[in-house]
C-alpha cells in the first residue's frame, strides 16, 4: 500500500483529525517519496537559494551549496518533528551548512568567517572591490564575516543572540561585524 | 546614554520601536559622537533598501537535477518500498509514543507487514508502553522528552534498517542491526516503566 493510501486510511477510521496538506507533503517525503520531496522543493527552493547566493556572494557557489542544503535536508527528514514550520527548519539547516562550508579552509584554502580577534576586522576585504551601486552587488563585494552578520541579521531577521550560536561567535563579534558592514555598504553605495 | 547602549538601541530607533524618552536620550548622545551618528546614519541608510531586496530567488533548473540524482544515488530501495517500510514503522512508533506521552493526536498502528522477528520485540514495546502510560505522570516533563527524543533517534534507526534490508533481505549484518535496534527500544521503555515505577 502506498503511504497516501496509509494516511488516508487513517482518516477514514477516525484515527487522528485532518492535517494540512503542507504537513501530509512533509510525511509523504519522510516516508521516502521522492516526489513529495520535489514539491517541497519547488515551495523552498527560492528562499534557500536567496539565502544562499546572499550568504555565499558567488552564483555559482550558491547554486551548490542550495543542492547541499535539499540533499541534507533528504537525508535529515526524519528528525524533522514538526515543532517548528518546515520551511523554518530547512532555513536553519541552509544558514547550518553554508556556515560550515565556510568553516571548512581546507576546501578553498580561505582564512575562517568569524573571528573574535577585532584586528580581523581591519584586514582587506576578498572577493571584488565595494565599487557598484546596487545592494546585491555591494552585499556580494563584504567581506565573508561582514556579510554572514549582515545577511542573517538585516536580511533574514535573525538575533545577534541566534547568529552567534549558529556561528560559534561571541554576541560582541557579531554586533561589530554588524555595525562594520552597514559601513562599509554605505561606503560602496554611496560612491 | 553611552556607546553601548546607543548601538543597542539604534535598530529599534531607526523602525521606530523605541520609546520617546529613550529616543531623546539617543539624540543627544548622536549630537555628540561621530562614531555612533555613522552607525546610525548608516542604519537609517540601508534599512528601506533592505527590506525590499527579494525574498526568494528562483535557482535554475540544473539545481533541482542535481538534487534528484545526488538523492537518487543514496536510496537503497525504490521510494514505494521505503515509503510502505517506514509508514509501518512510523504507525508503530507513533503508537506507542502516543502511549508514553498520553497524546491522541498519534495514529493507531496499521496493518502490519513487519518481519516474524519483530513481532515480538514490537508486542513488548507496546505492552512497556501500556506500562509507562499508566504511571507517566510521575516522570519530569524534561524526562519524558529525553524518552520522547531517544525514542525516535531509535525509531528512525529502525525504519532505516529495516529499508536496507527490504532492500537486501538476505544480509545478516542488516538483520543484526535491526534487532539490536528493536533491543535499545526495549530497553529504553523498560528502564522508563522501572523509573516512573520507583518514583
Amino acid at each position: 500500500m502506498h503511504a497516501d493510501a496509509l494516511f488516508l486510511a487513517g482518516h477514514a477510521e477516525g484515527l487522528r483529525p485532518a492535517r494540512p496538506m503542507a504537513d501530509l507533503t512533509v510525511r509523504r517525503a519522510q516516508a521516502g517519496d521522492a516526489a513529495a520531496f520535489g514539491e517541497l522543493y519547488r515551495a523552498h527552493a527560492g528562499r534557500i537559494h536567496a539565502l544562499c547566493l546572499r550568504l555565499e556572494g558567488d552564483a555559482a557557489r550558491a547554486e551548490e551549496l542550495t543542492q547541499d542544503v535539499f540533499v541534507r535536508a533528504w537525508e535529515r527528514l526524519a528528525s524533522f518533528r514538526g515543532e517548528s514550520a518546515f520551511g523554518t527548519w530547512l532555513h536553519r539547516l541552509a544558514v547550518n551548512v553554508v556556515l560550515a562550508d565556510r568553516r571548512s579552509l581546507w576546501r578553498r584554502g580561505r582564512r575562517i568567517l568569524f573571528t573574535d580577534d577585532p584586528a580581523a576586522f581591519e584586514r582587506p576585504a576578498e572577493g571584488p572591490a565595494l565599487q557598484a551601486a546596487d545592494l546585491e552587488v555591494a552585499i556580494a563585494g563584504l567581506p565573508p564575516g561582514a556579510r554572514a552578520v549582515f545577511v542573517l541579521h538585516d536580511v533574514e531577521g535573525y538575533t545577534h543572540e541566534e547568529i552567534a550560536r549558529l556561528a560559534g561567535i561571541a554576541e560582541g563579534t557579531s554586533k561589530a561585524q554588524l555595525f562594520r558592514a552597514r559601513r562599509l555598504l554605505r561606503e560602496a553605495l554611496d560612491r | 546614554m553611552n556607546c553601548t547602549d546607543v548601538r543597542d538601541r539604534i535598530d529599534d530607533a531607526v523602525s521606530g520601536r523605541l520609546a520617546a524618552g529613550e529616543l531623546t536620550g539617543l539624540e543627544q548622545h548622536l549630537a555628540t559622537c561621530a562614531e555612533c551618528r555613522a552607525d546610525y546614519d548608516a542604519a537609517r541608510y540601508l534599512a528601506p533598501a533592505t527590506g525590499r531586496l527579494p525574498r526568494s530567488i528562483e535557482p535554475p533548473a540544473r539545481v533541482w537535477a542535481g538534487v534528484e540524482a545526488r538523492i537518487a544515488r543514496r536510496r537503497t530501495v525504490t521510494p514505494r518500498l521505503a515509503a510502505a517500510a517506514a509508514v509501518v514503522l512510523m504507525a508503530v512508533s507513533s503508537a506507542v509514543t502516543a502511549l508514553v506521552l498520553g497524546r491522541d493526536d498519534a495514529p493507531a498502528p496499521a496493518a502490519l507487514a513487519a518481519p516474524a522477528f519483530e513481532a515480538s520485540y514490537i508486542q513488548q514495546a507496546s505492552a512497556l508502553a501500556d506500562l509507562l502510560a499508566r504511571d507517566r505522570g510521575r516522570l519530569a516533563p524534561e524526562t519524558i522528552e529525553t524518552l520522547e527524543r531517544n525514542l525516535r533517534i531509535i525509531d528512525g534507526a529502525i525504519a532505516e534498517s529495516r529499508a536496507a534490508l527490504e532492500a537486501d533481505p538476505a544480509d545478516p549484518d542488516l538483520r543484526l542491526l535491526l534487532r539490536a535496534s528493536h533491543e535499545q527500544k526495549v530497553a529504553l521503555l523498560e528502564q522508563a516503566t522501572r523509573l516512573a515505577r520507583e518514583l
